[in-house]
């Protein structure tokens, strides 16, 4: 059972292109007590993945270089982050992207814009519902 | 374009097409006849000089002379009509062919049109899906900052500043709202919103319904809710449509109804498959001049009010056309300062509903 609490305990690698919506999520994390890294783009946050060795990673779907789509392909391939809890953060609202997305393999999806009142909760709570996720945070602690 | 083809000869050909065939037979046995008299009188006229007493050559003249010319009258009244209806109708193919190939050409530029149009939806489409996109980028800093400083997480602000950002978020808010209901009209209006039909459960549906709406009322407003016993349990239909246009006629009532009460019937049209669904309030009401237009988007009753009390002024809008959509109608009736009924009446479909009833 992960609480809200938990996420003070976290490293927390933001993917996102969009400076303002990067430092809002930093923000957000940091205030919670997360460890925050953050990369423009997903050649960027493979190259820090083994340096940094994050617990959970939020990633963004549309981005230059290389995509969420592109990026979350190329994290399951490396044996050590193939269990890695990878959120999508997306502004696409369109009916079926979130189906598009679970089915991508993406443990969760946050919408923009989101509610930083109540975001993490979601997040915590939606993350409950996972036992390989659960069991992954859980041994890391 | 071409002549205008004579509609009596035109039906004359078009339904007649052997009349030639008829006609020619007739004509030519008349000349044949006429041939034939013409000989036979000959011949006659050679038995009187040969015989003359058996047949003068008077009687030959004068009776054969009368059978001549009617027979004659006769052959050129047929071959006349037969002329003239052989040029009509040979004017008639003319005519018919040329309106078939205009035809054609119309056929043709009809599906140019259409495939224009289909190709400007899919634009549309796409525009859409861009624009929501790049709309909710800047929405996402604007709402996300605005609730941080608002929440006070790691921001300490001085009262004035509070009441500033406040009204940032929910304009922001407000902005977001009218982003989702512009897309969400310009989805159902191009066709993109597809009506399910699946077995749902009435009741369920309005339960869920009450107590999402019931924060939306104000202190001295009461809301009652009145689902007829003989509206079946489960119906066929579009749920998430129904959900939407229900809760948009509550929210409306809710915001125009400051004290009375907001009434929400539910009940079967008698001796018909048909339902409806009833939202009466004890609000404002809408000036009569302003029933014509209500349902068009961006217009409430009165410009001033939507100010006032909020809203994107697309609720209305976006019930109607689900309504349509679901092969329904939708209807005001309002009296001005005593309330508002909107009454909705939907097909009623129960056939798949009885054997399978879902969750």
């Amino acid at each position: 059972m992960i609480t809200a609490a938990d996420i003070a305990k976290w490293k927390v690698l933001i993917v996102e292109d969009d400076a303002d919506a990067r430092f809002l999520m930093t923000y957000l994390l940091e205030f919670k007590g997360a460890v925050v890294h953050v990369a423009e783009h997903g050649e960027e946050a493979l190259a820090l993945l083994e340096e940094f060795f994050p617990d959970l990673i939020i990633l963004d779907i549309a981005m230059p270089v290389m995509d969420g789509w592109e990026t979350l392909k190329r994290i399951r391939e490396i044996n050590i982050f193939d269990q890695v809890p990878v959120i999508a953060v997306t502004a696409h609202a369109m009916k079926g992207d979130r189906e598009r997305i679970l089915e991508a393999g993406f443990d969760y999806y946050i919408s923009k814009p989101f509610s930083p009142a109540t975001v993490l909760d979601e997040l915590v709570q939606a993350l409950n519902q996972q036992t390989h996720v659960v069991a992954y945070l859980g041994a890391k602690r | 374009m071409f002549g205008e083809p004579d509609p009596v000869t035109a039906n004359l050909a078009l339904s007649y097409p052997w009349l030639p065939i008829l006609v020619l037979p007739i004509a030519s046995t008349a000349l044949a006849s006429l041939a034939v008299g013409t000989s036979g009188f000959m011949v006659i006229l050679l038995i009187a000089v040969l015989f003359p007493t058996t047949v003068t050559i008077e009687t030959a003249i004068s009776d054969y002379g009368v059978f001549q010319v009617l027979l004659t009258g006769l052959g050129v009244m047929i071959s006349t009509i037969t002329t003239v209806n052989l040029r009509r109708i040979q004017d008639q193919a003319v005519s018919l062919q040329a309106a078939n190939q205009a035809l054609t050409q119309q056929n043709r530029e009809l599906d140019l049109a259409k495939r224009e149009a289909d190709e400007a939806n899919r634009l549309k489409s796409e525009f859409l899906s861009t624009m929501s996109h790049e709309l909710r980028t800047p929405l996402n800093a604007i709402l996300g900052f605005s609730e941080i400083m608002k929440l006070g997480m790691g921001v300490k602000l001085e009262p004035v500043s509070y009441g500033m950002i406040e009204r940032v978020h929910s304009n922001a808010e407000h902005l977001l709202e009218l982003i989702n209901d512009i897309l969400d009209l310009s989805k159902i209006e191009s066709g993109r919103f597809e009506i399910e039909t699946a077995p749902f459960d009435v009741r369920a549906l309005v339960k869920a319904i009450e107590s999402q709406v019931s924060g939306l009322l104000a202190e001295k407003v009461e809301f009652q809710v009145d689902v007829h016993g003989d509206l079946p349990r489960y119906m066929m239909g579009d749920m998430k449509a129904i959900h939407r246009v229900i809760t948009n006629l509550l929210s409306n009532a809710f915001k125009f109804t400051s004290q009375g009460h907001v009434a929400l019937t539910l009940r079967p049209v008698k001796d018909e498959m048909k339902w409806q669904i009833q939202v009466q309030d004890t609000g404002i009401g809408i000036p009569p001049d302003a029933l014509t237009y209500i349902f068009e988007a961006f217009r409430q009753a009165d410009g001033s009010t939507t100010r006032k009390y909020q809203g994107t002024g697309l609720g209305l809008a976006i019930t109607q056309t689900l309504v349509r959509e679901m092969g329904g109608t939708i209807n005001v009736k309002s009296e001005l300062g005593r309330g508002s009924t909107f009454t909705i009446v939907l097909p009623m479909d129960i056939r798949q509903a009885e054997k399978e009833p879902s969750s």
